[in-house]
Order: C-alpha cells, then structure tokens, then sequence
C-alpha cells in the first residue's frame, strides 16, 4: 500500500498510508471503534476507491501488478480469501453450497469429505444443508469464516487471507479453533491479516497496525520469510463461471426474479387477451406485433432481483472482491431475464389467436427469433439497473427514468415481427428485413449495455 | 382550433417553470444566510 | 466575493427582462401564419419560447457532460459544481422543451409524440437523465461512491446521444411520420428570425446568470459544510 487516501462519506479515514504486508505474516488491525479497521482491509482487498495512492500484489512472475489505485484501475487480488465483516453471503445459499463455492472461487480443490470435516470440527456438521438465513448469527458468523479459512487451509499454495472481526458472535470454542486455524495459516505459508479488537487474536498476531487518527502505528517485528511463497492468480473467467452457478442456483432455489417478471407480464397478457385479437387488429399488423412482443418486453425491464441478493450481507462486495471489474458484465448477464421471452411471446400469440388473423401462416415458425432478441433487451436493462445499484439509498431513485432508451429496440423488434407476419420470413440482411432489424436491435442494445457496464469504475 | 390554449399552456409552463426556479435560487441564497450567520454565532465565543 | 453574485444577477435580470420581451414580442408582433395551411395557427408561437429552451438545455447539458467527465477523471470540486448546476439547469430547460414539444404537436399535428424525431427524444433522455441526477443528489448520502455513481450515470446519458441518433434516423426511415420540430430549411420571415434571435441572446444571458448564482450557491454550501462539520468534530471532542 503506497500513499493510500481513502474517504467514506465525507470522511477522510485513511490518509496517504504506507504499508507492506509480508508473506506468510500474521498481521492484525486494531483500533478503536470508527477508527477504519475494516476500511483498511477493504481497502487492500480493492473494494473502496483510492483518493491517491496505489495497493500493488504480487503477481505469479514475481512481478508487482495494481491491485488498486487512484486513477481507477482495479485488479482481484491474487489467491484472496475474505470473510466481510457483515458474512458477505446471500441468505437463500446453504451451509455447504456457501462453502464449496467459496473453495472453487479461491481456486482450491476440496472435496467434500475434507470440507465437511472441517465443518464437523467447528460444529456445524448438523446444519450443512439448511439455508444462511436459518441459522443464528454467531453459526453465520462461523460459515462467513470458515468461507475464508477452509480455501486456504486445503489449498497448496500459498495464499492472502483477510478476516474482519472473525471472533465476534463467536463462542469461546469457536475461539479456539479460529486461534488454531491462523496458527496452522502461517505455518502452512499463508499471509492472514485480520482486523479485530479481540486481545487473544492479537495475541497470535507477528504485527499490529494500529489504526488513529486516519493514519497507522505499527509494532512488533515480520517473520523472516523464505521469499518463496508463490500466491495463486485463478484467471478471472472461472470466477465469472463460479459467480454465474452461484446466481442461477440461488434463483433456481428461490425463483424471486421469475415471478416478479412472470407477473406483470401476464397481466399484460391477459388484458391484451381481454381486448380480443380483432380488436388488436383493427390498426394492422404493427399493433398485433407490438401486443404479441410486449408481454416479453415488459419481463426484460423489470429490476432484477440479483441486485438484492448482492446486497444482502453485502456479497457483492464480497464478489468483487474476488471478479474486481469482470463483476458487473457478469451481473447484468446472470440478472437478466433469459427463460420468459420465448414462452411469453407463445403464450401471447395463442392467448390473442393470432393463428385466426390474416398473416402468413409459417409466422409462428420465426417469431422466437424476435422473442429472443428480446433478451439482449433485457441484458442492457439489467446493465441499467446495476449502474444505479450502487448508490447506497438506491430505494429513493428512479432507474426507469434511463429505461427510456429501450424503447427504439424494442419497436425495431416490433417492425421484424409485423414483417414476419406478414411476409414469412426472410434470411435477407437489409434494413428492410426482418433479421436486418433484429440485428440491428441487438447491436443497438448491446452498445447501451457496454455503456453501462464498461463506464462506471467498479 | 387556432391553439391559442395550447400557446398559453405551453407559455405558463416554460415561464411558470423559469419564475419557480428563480424563487428556488432566491429561497437557497437566503436560507445559506441564515446558516451562515448561525455558524458564526456557534462560533464566536460570548463576551465575557 | 459579491461580484460574481453581482454579476449573475445582472445577467438574470437583463435575461428575464428579454425572455419577456421576446415572449410579448412573439405573441404580438410576430406575423400570422395562413391559416387554411396550418391547423392550429396560433400555436406556432410557441417556437418563440421552445427554440431559445432547446438551445439552453443543449448548453446545460453540455455543463452537465464536462462536469461528469471533470469529476469521472480527476475528481475535482470545481467539476462537481459543474454537475450540480448542469443538472439542475438540464432539468428546467429540458423539461421546458419536452412539454412544450408535445403541446405544439398535439395542437398542429395531433400526435404528441414521435418515436422518430432525433431531437424530441434526444432531449427526452438527457431530460429524464438530468431529472435521475437532481433525485440522486437529493436523496443520497454525499460522498466520493455517490459522486462517482452519478458523474457516471452523466456520462452514460451522453453515450446514449448517439445511441438514439442512430436508432430514431434508422426508426425514421421506416416510419416517415410527423416530425414534430419543424425543419428551420425553408425560409424564415425577417420579423420571426428577429424575434427568435433576441430569444435566443436573452435565454443565453439568462442562463450564464443562472449558472453563475447557481455555482456560487453551492460553493458557498459546500463551504458551509465544512464549517459544520469542523462544529460536528468539535462537538464530539468537547
């Protein structure tokens, strides 16, 4: 960390900070209450940005890379094991599931005998299938934990493990094993840096940073080290792999964002059915497109529920922790609406017995072409959504007031869908075509999505 | 329809909006007086 | 320093002052239009105002983009201002001209909107963007995260631009339609080029005012802040 300021709210908590974290070092952070023990750690994970300064790793080739500094550049801090002070974890993930996952992301192979022993040592063998949000808070605060623990203990290579205030809620054998765990970190090769106010955890500590004042005291001696610990990079795209099955197997537990898409779709569907298909109609074939499309339209925009679950116990944070940038295109890939369009889309076109209107009667062969641009759709609005997320009061603004833009795909979809039906369809590129306007639509949609997600820092 | 509603409403909204932004601006410069006065007051130690 | 202030005030005035001339002027002495060639002749007159709106809300909105990308690079306070008075700004004008817009077109042409004019729907966003910013100020803690959540929310606004530039000239081309703004192609009567053109200086004056006052308003604030916050400190240690 080199001339590192940081500010939360108007606060300036860290300033122009110099510090080096050795390998295979037990340091601690301590420090009255406020005083930025858990910015600090934070903050060399990469999760708050930099007013000036520069956090630098090491990287495989013994080279330095920037993990984070004040021009906004951002990169996961190699071999990275963190438990957040709030558990980082949404509560519909299950004991196990949490685990594993957490082991995958580090980049250790464990296998479930391993970690279940682990489990059954800290006593929480009994709950390994029951949901987080079961549990009490001193078992979450042991699973948030153990999260961070059980990647480095199993993994062969050295690694950074960072806690915040690990010990609280925590009993007293809890303790002990926490103790224990950080002993067998440092003689296993890992750097653990643990911010707490909890006197036995100093105790095991080679180092503590003192944090006053929004600067750092620093006393006791760093071990001598070998300089020979080797810090595992995992590229970004197995993380991006492991975050998008944490996402969907979360929806697929608990099918939140489906329904609050399903919803309001179908009732669309059925008020557009209770007008009746004459009716649509009458104005021609752009209105009976634009009905059939608009149900599916109306499931892309709505916010996705995978916002709240990177908020609940902040796991986006700890998501980022590990993705640094990738985490935002993921996110508004995962979050968005890919399932519903197809079926709405049918759904509509029988409810509105557009079969009985005069339209080409291979139309219903191709409208699943227009029904799954729909998803690119949907993939730039989530990317909307998450740029407005990450304002801390995100109740009190209005992401629809930018969900205009929207609009022009969405009736460039509808102009191939009235082509569709009217002429069949064409595998003739051209504006004047079907796929030339679906194209189109989805070049359209992917460059608001790219502003979206590449524009903002983190 | 000449649309001479449509001039007064489109005028009263563009002028409206103008004159309430106007009031909104004077309404700040007086209540950052006032603070700053207060400021000054809470600053200022009372004569012994 | 009151000459800043002094100076805002000046421009505000001799601004209004204008806009009003300008107003009168367009409702009085501007010359008829044949009435069997448009449907609501009156309503015409609307341009005397909407034109000289749509031109300041083009330059509020070009405050409002260096301002995010002062603040998205270099995190300077001078650009944040930028962007408080930007989007403030932004907001008034640009909702002058999406309302006004309409109110012409439903009167002349009987539609309220269209999908396919570039300059109706491009105010239309930046509007809804500057309005999304003014809540978020209002309504969320002020830090350096807020600032640059919403400096880049300012910058996605103007790459949506040329987004929907692209997107209503292709919309366009299958669907001619009504265009709302008429095109300033064909000639314009002397009396009318005037009287747009004194709405035009007065609107500019006017908003170099209202930039003014309104940059030295939140500088003051934010200088009052710091002032409170010192006293907040003080407070705690006392």
């Amino acid at each position: 960390m080199v001339g590192c300021t940081v500010r939360r709210g108007s606060k300036t908590v860290l300033r122009e900070l110099d510090l080096r974290i050795n390998e295979s070092e037990v340091v601690c952070i301590v420090g009255d209450n406020g005083s930025g023990k858990s910015t600090l750690l934070e903050t060399l994970a990469g999760l708050h940005p930099l007013r000036e300064g520069e956090i630098m790793g090491p990287a495989l080739d013994g080279k330095d890379i920037v993990v984070a500094d004040s021009k906004g550049r951002r990169t996961p801090l190699p071999g990275l094991s963190i438990a957040l002070q709030s558990d980082g974890a949404c509560l519909d993930e299950t004991v196990i599931g949490r685990l594993k996952m957490a082991t995958l992301v580090a980049g250790t192979e464990a296998n479930d005998e391993e970690i279940k022993q682990i489990m059954a040592e800290w006593s929480i063998l009994h709950r390994s299938g029951d949901r987080l949000a079961t549990l009490s808070n001193g078992l979450r605060r042991r699973v948030s934990v153990l999260s961070a623990l059980i990647p480095a203990l199993k993994s062969e290579k050295q690694g950074l493990v960072m806690l915040d205030e690990p010990s609280e809620g925590m009993d007293e054998t809890s303790q002990k094993l926490l103790r224990y765990a950080i002993e067998n970190l440092r003689s296993l090769g890992h750097t653990v840096v643990i911010a707490t106010h909890d006197q036995s955890l100093m105790n095991v500590a080679d180092r503590l940073i003192r944090i006053q004042d929004q600067t750092i005291f620093v006393t006791g001696e760093p071990p001598e080290s070998d300089s020979g610990g080797i810090l595992i990079r995992r590229h970004n795209n197995d993380r991006v792999s492991e975050f998008c099955r944490w996402g969907i197997s979360l929806e697929w537990k608990n099918p939140i964002d489906t329904i609050h898409r399903l919803v309001p779709s179908i009732i669309a569907i059925l008020l557009i059915g209770s007008v009746g298909a004459d009716f649509v109609a009458s104005d021609g074939l752009f209105s009976v497109s634009f009905c059939l499309l608009l149900p599916a339209f109306i499931s892309a925009m709505v916010r996705p529920a995978l916002i709240d679950r990177l908020n609940e116990g902040r796991s986006g944070d700890w998501w980022r922790a590990h993705m640094g940038r990738s985490m935002r295109p993921a996110a508004s890939v995962v979050g968005s609406s890919w399932l519903l369009p197809l079926p709405l889309t049918y759904l509509t076109f029988v409810i509105i017995s557009i079969g009985t209107l005069d339209v080409d009667p291979d139309a219903k062969f191709w409208i699943w072409l227009p029904a799954l641009a729909i998803v690119d759709i949907s993939v730039a609005a989530t990317g909307i959504h998450l740029l407005v997320a990450s304002l801390r009061r995100r109740g009190a603004v209005a992401a629809s007031l930018m969900m205009a833009i929207m609009v022009w795909p969405f009736l460039m979809l509808v102009d191939a869908t009235s082509l569709i039906l009217q002429d069949g369809m064409s595998v003739k590129l051209g504006f004047d075509t079907p796929l030339g306007l679906i194209i189109t639509s989805s070049i359209i949609s992917a460059c608001i999505w790219a502003s979206s997600v590449l524009i903002p820092s983190d | 329809m000449s649309g001479i509603y449509h001039l007064a409403l489109a005028y009263s909204i563009m002028i409206g909006s103008l004159f309430v932004y106007g009031r909104w601006l004077i309404s700040r410069h007086r209540s950052l007086e006032k603070a700053v006065a207060s400021t000054i007051e809470v600053q200022t130690p009372p004569p012994n | 320093m009151r000459h800043p202030r002094s100076m805002a005030i000046a421009c505000i005035v001799m601004g209004s002052i204008g806009v009003i001339i300008s107003a009168v002027l367009g409702i009085f002495l501007a010359p008829d239009v044949n009435p069997s060639q448009w449907r609501a002749p009156e309503a015409y007159r609307i341009i005397f105002l909407h034109v000289p709106f749509a031109w300041t809300s083009f330059l509020a909105f070009i405050v409002l983009f260096i301002g995010s990308l002062g603040w998205y690079l270099r995190r300077s306070e001078p650009s944040w201002r930028l962007v408080q008075t930007g989007s403030d700004l932004g907001l008034l004008f640009g909702f002058g001209v999406i309302t006004s817009g309409p109110i012409w077109g439903m009167a002349e042409w009987g539609v309220p909107w269209d999908w396919a004019d570039l300059r109706l729907n491009t105010f239309a966003m930046l509007t809804a963007v500057a309005l999304f910013i003014v809540m978020a100020r209002r309504s969320q803690f002020d830090d350096d995260a807020t600032r640059d959540t919403i400096a880049s929310v300012g910058l996605f606004g103007f790459m949506l631009v040329p987004i929907t530039a692209v997107a209503t000239t292709l919309y366009q081309k299958r669907h001619p339609g009504i265009v709302i703004v008429e095109s300033e192609s064909s000639g314009l009567d002397p009396v009318i080029r005037t009287i747009l053109l004194s709405g035009f200086i007065s609107m500019t004056f006017l908003f170099v005012g209202f930039v003014m006052l309104s940059n030295h308003l939140y500088a003051k604030e934010a200088d009052l802040e710091r002032e409170l916050k010192k006293l907040d400190l003080a407070e705690e240690v006392g």
